[in-house]
């Protein structure tokens, strides 16, 4: 664990292919690859477009926003440091760029979550350069 | 140019261990115990083994597995291979033995898959190495637990399909009514859908008893070409047919949370072997949760896509029923050793291939499907056995 960890919670390492995710993050910014030739928007990072192979592949930031296709509500946690905070609401998205992405719904009782609801990215630092994308229903649609 | 592998090869020896907790066994010592087991079932001396395939224990894993097994047990074969599809890993073993026998590889392959999850490892240790299956960056930071990605699924199968807790239950239930038929099984008291129902849910929509076992034990199978199949003791059970289809590995990569690769492995298998669903006698399919079972059922074309919840119920899976699912007690009530899993689905294929289920012999059963799944819904492999008949 990194000397500038602030929590018990696992830290993401950075590859050089995921850095610019990491960055955006860090950014308070969801940024997805896109490809340039077959215009497919991928996530998480790769070294070439997973549609068609291209190397023409450039970061962008996304909407941030996305709707839930499922959920499941944690109680015994699969990694350490998250014991304080169950029940956590476990959920898949699909991000209004397309890609599907694992990851947490905050501010939302299990009883209120719905398929398809609207969401939209939140952060939460681990370290002091990682910050995790997580979401929240969406509040307002400006 | 391609060769077809139906009915090219025969299982002519098996081995199961005892299941459940085995605290004095060390990984290795049930993969060697399963495979002692199938040789004398087979009448084969170690020497006459020249193909050997294993597949990596979550309790002493070795990097290069099959090597080190074959060294422990001073087999020196000239086809060794350690594979790993998770649940499926089995299957694709059977898959693999075929092909390396008819393209003159070897002759006489040992598969032989054993571990001990349950005493040899810590419920911690247990969590640690689970998490290791998990995308480091991007599911393990949340995290979430293992269940909760089979979970995922079974709350989108039933938002698109109506399918209900009760259907899943169901297959708990006729699962456990099977292995209280096999003294073999781990489970031997019957259990109802209140059962399954009222008892926690560890990951919503899933409860407790729609979690498979978590156990020791190991199996083996040996595989040689149809034409010797007649040397050995036993009936031999023939090769018909083999499918794969392989999606993702993490969960949230899937092309679907409500239909799998069996939809690709299955027709893959009934192409090989020339039959259809409606001809299988049996089937014992990967059912690690109890939604994997209803979705698999559907997707391997034994029932219309979404319909699975209802083809579970009134008995159809059972004994006695349209389709006969798990006859030894599936994951969920004969035991779950981890990869070596599906070993005993094959094992149980065979037996009731060679007549020999005792009280839960299936009917006149000539060709039966064996169904793997590994990772998340993630690598499905399918077999389709059959007896002389059936070729």
């Amino acid at each position: 664990m990194s000397s500038d960890t602030l929590t018990s919670k696992p830290v993401p390492r950075p590859t050089p292919e995921t850095q610019p995710f990491w960055d955006g993050c860090a950014a308070g910014e969801l940024r997805l690859q896109h490809c340039e030739d077959c215009q497919h928007v991928q996530y998480p990072a790769r070294r070439l477009c997973s549609g068609c192979f291209s190397t023409n592949v450039t970061w962008r930031a996304a909407s941030g926003r996305g709707i839930v296709l499922s959920w499941s509500t944690v109680v015994a946690p699969g990694a350490p440091g998250f014991e304080a905070e169950v029940p956590f609401l476990s959920v898949i998205i699909e991000l209004a760029e397309g890609p599907t992405m694992l990851s947490v719904l905050r501010n939302c009782e299990a009883d209120q979550v719905e398929f398809d609801m609207p969401v939209q990215v939140i952060f939460e630092q681990r370290s002091e350069s990682i910050f995790v994308p997580y979401f929240e229903p969406l509040i307002s649609d400006e | 140019m391609s060769v077809s592998l139906r009915g090219s090869v025969a299982i002519v020896g098996l081995g199961e261990t005892a299941v459940g907790s085995l605290p004095d066994n060390g990984s290795t010592e049930i993969c060697a115990e399963a495979a002692r087991l199938a040789l004398r079932d087979a009448g084969l001396g170690k020497h006459q083994v020249d193909g050997l395939i294993t597949c990596n224990p979550w309790v002493e894993p070795h990097l290069y597995h099959a090597e080190m097994f074959s060294e422990y047990m001073q087999i020196f074969p000239r086809f060794c291979m350690t594979l790993n599809a998770g649940g499926a890993t089995s299957l694709t073993a059977v898959l693999r033995a075929a092909s390396a026998i008819m393209t003159g590889v070897c002759e006489t392959v040992l598969i032989t898959h054993g571990d001990n999850p349950r005493t040899g490892m810590s419920p911690k240790e247990t969590g640690q190495k689970m998490t290791t299956t998990m995308n480091p960056q991007f599911e393990l930071p949340y995290g979430i637990g293992l269940t909760n990605g089979y979970a995922m699924a079974a709350r989108a199968h039933s938002h698109k399909y109506g399918t209900t807790e009760e259907q899943r239950a169901q297959v708990a239930v006729s699962a456990r009514k099977h292995a209280c038929l096999n003294p073999a099984a781990e489970m031997n008291k019957p259990l109802t859908i209140s059962d399954v129902l009222n008892s926690p849910l560890v990951a919503d929509p899933l409860h407790a008893l729609d979690c498979s076992l978590w156990s020791d034990g190991g199996a083996a199978l040996v595989v040689v070409a149809a034409e010797r199949a007649k040397d050995f003791p036993n009936k031999p059970v023939y090769f018909l047919g083999c499918g794969e289809g392989h999606w993702h590995e993490h969960l949230f990569q899937s092309r679907s949370l409500t239909s799998t690769a069996a939809s690709e492995s299955g027709p893959r298998a009934f192409e090989m072997a020339g039959l259809k669903p409606e001809d299988m006698d049996f089937a014992e399919i990967y059912d690690c949760f109890t939604n994997v079972a209803i979705v698999e059922l559907e997707d391997l074309g034994f029932c219309a896509k979404g319909e699975g919840g209802a083809f579970v119920e009134n008995g159809n899976i059972e004994l006695g029923g349209s389709l006969p699912i798990n006859t030894h007690g599936g994951l969920l009530a004969h035991s779950h050793t981890g990869h070596p899993g599906s070993m005993f689905a094959i094992t149980e294929g065979v037996t009731q291939l060679r007549g020999d289920g005792d009280a839960r012999q299936v009917a006149d059963a000539e060709v039966g499907l064996i169904h793997g799944q590994g990772g998340v819904l993630s690598s499905h492999a399918t077999l389709i056995l059959g007896t002389e008949a059936s070729l």
